[in-house]
């Protein structure tokens, strides 16, 4: 194919080209936005950076004689390199929508989010926010959406999240002044396609989309940018011209390590501050974690020890020694196809289960109501199959990702007006969602994930009236790998306040699990 | 958010299956079942083999999927009219079968077999299923959401007792029983839906959905793939979805495994635009959904890289795969076969108007030409005739498909027409620059033998006339106006041309393997015995059949004509195609002698071997004239013409 492709050699007298738009009639050098891509036509000889030659064809290409390839993301870069050496060229990738510049309206940062901001806003509007879950990530977002006055996508996580993210916008943004009127807000994702100066995405529908819509942009905000280095969605970041980028998480760091790769896609951290700092600066609350060891019910024990047993012979026999991160995924791929790792495989997921799931948690769970009735309680497990027990048992309202979107309103609504003082869910108000503020959370069952709990913990972190402390209580099965998995998060948790410059330890080192009363 | 990355694999909400192409659902990527060997990966297809493994596990879910719909079945619905007969089980309602329980029946079924089989055959089997949440005393959402607002006014429910308590009365607010009210809790859950109705499928057509799915899955992680099937329709399908899906090709002639290009074959590699800068699996999806256009050509091959993500330092691993009507045809068969085999319809009736003018013209000629009745009802052999070609093999143009309206073929000859009729300036500018490219010949390619017609009613069209006018070698008067239909004239004065250049080829060569005598090239050796033959049989019965020559040839029979005329001194020509010794034209103006009825002298033509078909030119070359009465041979007579030497006289 390298042959044929260069035995195609460049095209000669394809005066007329096939783009739509036609070469430039002066000569110049003519950028165009194809597919995700920046074509880079007319060059010649001239070496632009990041490009690649191109003789391929397709439907919608306009590639013609001599043409250039490079990522739409190295649009800004191509177009400065080109001005600064005096190369005369045509911008024809550039396709914003038109943007009307936008004022805000009630909308006053905190110190931290004004120093986040300008610290973004001084490293050429590139760059990422690291602050914890309810310390106002968004609040930044807005001001930097104002201040850019560029056509803006804000790609986030979820179709929850997109609702949340179009009331803050509509909430906060205004054209022109403080009275005018409230801008239109696009949706990509959730069944809304619509395309406005100022259009929030899901990650999902981004991705699908960047390739038509990666010209339309000049800033792109990514809220929990941790995602943005996933396989797949980091082309989102490469099919965007977007000059201007902002990332946000509570926590960067990937398991996998490939948060190294989101400094290229959306800029490096400009600003980091954790919850420890701010608890301690009084912009967030106060927090308590407390560890509680449940015993599995006689015959849980019994099933947890005898999988367990298994799936350590298993792996034994396959010459996986010690289980680690590492071993298990090697297990999980021998699974497809070797029966007794697969064996293995389901021996340890139904020792998790008994132990995740355990009835003796649910007895736990009922002396913890009782001792904190009439705290607002959120109770976060691994699995739906928990959720529903819990909501069975104690006939509390759950949400999970299959409950109906009207009822998931009522209930956050209920929780938020008291309502309804406790309510369960799995992973779902794991991430961003505007979930009401609580004092209590119950974490039934988890993983070591330090991020997990880090954006669990910021469910409860708003400031208290009066003051008051956040609390969150873990059920752990003693005598089973849960206890290992507890010991994980919270040590990681540990490191991500360590982080801060200079964080004021006033809530003390959480990973010390004191016990409550 | 466990899940990281785009949710890929999973079926795209809104693709209809579209008739013809069959947009196939795919599977989850973690259902894809492949084996690797030495670099290469291979689907793990369901064999439809019956009494195999993977035709049981088929077997034991579809009759599950189909039991549960017939247990579910209201009443009223079922086949057999319900409880009316009194069977065992007529008489106890059978325990509804709920998506729940379909699962524990596939876990049953993964038992020691591939789990990976039983749930993509699972999934398979779901698409053709209409689930329903079971009826319940009161909506469940209602009843969630009063039971929650019941506990949480009482402090929840902590004890038993409590718990009893608040469902008791809620349940009595509801008017209903306490149980009716914790069943209607969570019957809106996905694994209480019922099976409503079940589209049935047997078990081999099962295993072809879900093979035709395992491949489509295979391309999810593929980073570039090379397509080859022969006919330009299916070409034009299959780079239409190319086109469609953003993807970009490099179209070149396929090549045998020694590197020879193979006749009309040519091979197209799809990737997309970002593969310039790294390998990526960003366009597998798009690939995969092209996948099935490919698979409705007859003879098709696909073959590609995999990129497949490792926790391993290395990286990613890259595999190759190859997949083939030949090897694969029969697992991924099309259900209900593949289309009829009709051509497709006429883009234009220009197309269609030029078609039927062109065969018409060659069916009459050929008639003609042939003489005798006799001879039009039995058609011409093929390859003697031009033979019309719709949507030949794309013709490649600097690594660009165009795909010519017609072929004409004859000898291996090939000559292109096409018709360029009403579309946009841009259309019309491409075309030009790929008409340009094949008119003058690119990449090492020989000038493609091209005609084009232009509808001069085209506002834009003397772009693509200016080609032709430009005059360059060879693209001078291969490009020509129409309005209305497109004239036979020009393509026939250029197919009688081709015809020249064959018959001047033909001759040539033979007169190289004649002449030459060491000449050690196989076709010109079997050329040159083919013609001494010819002359050997020939020479017994003083009468040589050019055609039979040209037969063995494939050659026209002009060519046939010249090679045995220089060969064989003393012949004459008759009608055209046979050679009549001196002697056997003697000999027959002997019998004939003064004259007499047509009828006889043509028994005495039959006797000499000459075909019915030439007696009156037969006839005409020994001298006589025949004089016809009316119509009816038998009143014919046959006379010496004045002053033809007599033969025995």
């Amino acid at each position: 194919m390298i042959a044929a492709r260069s035995q195609a050699g460049p095209r000669e007298g394809a005066a007329g080209g096939a783009a739509s738009a036609g070469p430039d009639p002066g000569g110049r050098i003519v950028l165009s936005f194809d597919a995700g891509t920046l074509l880079v036509e007319g060059a010649g000889t001239a070496a632009i950076p990041n490009t690649y030659t191109e003789d391929r064809a397709a439907g919608s290409s306009p590639a013609g004689a001599g043409a250039l390839r490079a990522r739409a993301m190295h649009y800004a870069e191509i177009a400065s390199y080109l001005s600064e050496s005096g190369i005369p060229f045509v911008d024809r990738a550039r396709d914003y929508i038109p943007a009307e510049p936008l004022a805000l309206r009630g909308l006053k940062l905190r110190t931290y989010q004004q120093r986040a901001f300008s610290s973004w806003k001084a490293a050429s509007m590139r760059g990422c926010v690291v602050m914890p879950t309810g310390a106002g990530k968004t609040a930044v977002a807005v001001r930097a959406i104002q201040e850019a006055g560029a056509p803006a996508l804000v790609v986030v996580p979820t179709i929850d999240l997109m609702d949340q993210w179009a009331g803050v916008l509509a909430r906060h943004l205004r054209a022109g002044s403080a009275r005018g009127a409230t801008p239109e807000i696009g949706r990509l994702g959730g069944g809304g396609d619509s395309l406005t100066a100022l259009t929030v995405a899901t990650y999902d529908s981004a991705y699908a989309r960047a390739q038509s819509v990666g010209s339309k942009f000049g800033l792109v905000v990514f809220d929990e940018v941790h995602h943005l280095p996933a396989r797949g969605y980091r082309t989102i970041a490469e099919c965007l011209i977007a000059p201007r980028r902002l990332g946000l998480t509570a926590t960067l760091e990937r398991d996998d390590g490939l948060h190294e790769l989101v400094p290229r896609l959306a800029g490096g951290v400009v600003f980091r501050v954790g919850p420890a700092a701010l608890s301690g600066q009084g912009h967030l609350a106060p927090y308590d974690v407390e560890r509680r060891r449940v015993r599995l019910a006689d015959g849980e024990q019994a099933a947890y020890d005898e999988a367990q047993g298994r799936f350590l012979s298993g792996m034994r026999r396959l010459g996986l020694t010690t289980p680690s991160a590492h071993t298990l995924r090697r297990l999980i791929m021998m699974s497809n196809r070797n029966r007794a790792a697969r064996e293995a495989l389901l021996a340890r997921n139904r020792a998790a289960e008994i132990a995740m799931n355990s009835s003796a948690k649910l007895d736990e769970l009922r002396s913890i109501l009782e001792e904190h009735a009439g705290v607002r309680t959120i109770v976060f497990t691994h699995n739906n199959r928990m959720v529903r027990a819990v909501s069975t048992r104690f006939l509390v309202p759950s949400i999970t990702h299959r409950t109906p979107k009207d009822e998931r309103r009522d209930v956050l609504g209920g929780f938020r007006t008291g309502r309804y003082p406790v309510i369960a869910t799995s992973r779902v108000l794991d991430e961003g969602v505007d979930v009401p503020d609580a004092q209590l959370g119950v974490i039934l069952s988890g993983t070591g994930s330090g991020r997990e709990l880090i954006q669990r913990l910021g469910r409860l972190l708003r400031p208290k009236a009066g003051g008051g402390r956040a609390r969150i209580v873990e059920v752990v099965s003693d005598q089973t790998r849960e206890t290992g998995t507890s010991a994980k998060r919270m040590g990681a948790l540990a490191r991500s306040n360590r982080k801060d410059g200079g964080a004021v330890a006033a809530a003390g080192p959480p990973a010390a699990g004191r016990r409550g009363k | 958010m466990g899940n990281d990355g785009p949710a890929r694999g999973s079926a795209p909400a809104a693709a209809p299956a579209a008739a013809g192409t069959g947009v196939q659902l795919m599977l989850p990527l973690d259902l894809l079942r492949t084996t690797t060997r030495r670099g290469r990966m291979t689907p793990m297809f369901c064999s439809a083999d019956p009494g195999g493994a993977d035709e049981r596990a088929a077997s034991g879910l579809i009759a599950a999927f189909a039991s549960a719909a017939a247990a579910n079945a209201a009443p009223g619905e079922r086949a057999d009219g319900g409880g009316g007969g009194g069977g065992a089980g007529g008489d106890r309602p059978e325990a509804p079968v709920t998506r729940g329980g379909l699962l524990e029946e596939a876990a049953r079924l993964e038992h020691g077999g591939d789990h990976r089989l039983v749930r993509g055959l699972f999934a398979m089997l779901e698409r053709r299923t209409e689930f329903a949440a079971p009826r319940s005393a009161v909506a469940p959402q209602t009843a969630r959401r009063r039971l929650f607002e019941e506990s949480a006014a009482r402090g929840l429910a902590l004890s038993d007792e409590g718990r009893a308590s608040i469902v008791e009365s809620v349940a009595r607010g509801m008017g209903i029983g306490a149980d009716d009210l914790e069943e209607a809790m969570w019957n809106d859950s996905e694994e209480r839906m019922l099976v409503r109705r079940f589209r049935p499928v047997g078990a081999a057509e099962l295993a072809v959905l879900y093979n035709r799915s395992l491949a489509q899955t295979l391309l999810f992680r593929c980073s570039s793939m090379e397509v080859r099937l022969r006919g330009g329709s299916h070409w034009k399908r299959v780079l239409r979805e190319v086109k469609r899906r953003r993807l970009m090709y490099v179209l070149e002639p396929a090549r045998g495994p020694g590197g020879e290009p193979r006749a009309e074959v040519a091979s197209c590699t799809v990737e997309g635009p970002e593969s310039l800068f790294r390998m990526t699996d960003r366009y597998g999806t798009a690939m995969a959904r092209i996948l099935p256009a490919v698979m409705a050509a007859p003879g098709w091959e696909v073959s590609g890289t995999i990129v497949r993500p490792t926790d391993d330092a290395e990286g990613p691993r890259i595999y190759r795969f190859a997949l083939s009507d030949k090897a694969h045809g029969a697992l991924l068969g099309m259900p209900g076969g593949r289309g009829s085999g009709d051509p497709a319809p006429y883009d234009s009736s220009v197309e269609e108007r030029f078609a039927a003018a062109f065969e018409s013209h060659f069916a009459t000629r050929d008639a003609g030409h042939a003489g005798g009745a006799d001879a039009a009802r039995r058609p011409a052999p093929d390859h003697l005739g031009w033979r019309l070609v719709r949507e030949p093999d794309p013709l490649i143009a600097a690594g660009r498909a165009m795909i010519p309206d017609f072929a004409f073929e004859r000898f291996g000859r090939r000559v292109y027409l096409e018709i360029v009729g009403f579309w946009t300036r841009d259309y019309l500018r491409k075309k030009s620059e790929k008409v340009a490219a094949l008119l003058e010949g690119s990449g090492g390619a020989p000038p493609a033998d091209l005609l084009v017609a232009v509808d001069s009613g085209l506002a834009c069209s003397q772009g693509v006339l200016d080609v032709g006018r430009g005059g360059r070698g060879a693209a001078g008067g291969r490009i020509f106006a129409f309005s209305g239909d497109v004239p036979l004239k020009p393509v026939l004065g250029r197919l009688a041309e081709v015809d020249a250049e064959i018959v001047a080829e033909k001759v040539d060569a033979a007169a190289a393997a004649g002449g030459g005598g060491g000449d050690a090239a196989a076709g010109a050796a079997a050329a040159a015995a083919a013609v001494a033959d010819a002359i050997k049989s020939g020479a017994a019965g003083g009468l040589v059949d050019a055609q039979g020559l040209a037969e063995r040839l494939g050659a026209p029979v002009e060519a046939a004509v010249r090679i045995l005329g220089g060969r064989l001194p003393g012949h004459a020509l008759v009608a055209g195609r046979y050679y009549v010794s001196a002697e056997k034209a003697a000999a027959i103006a002997a019998a004939v002698g003064a004259g007499g009825r047509f009828a006889d002298a043509c028994r005495i033509l039959d006797e000499h071997g000459i075909p019915a078909s030439c007696h009156g030119d037969m006839l005409s070359a020994a001298g006589y004239d025949v004089a016809w009465r009316d119509l009816d041979p038998s009143h014919a007579s046959v006379a010496r013409r004045a002053g033809s030497g007599g033969g025995g006289g």
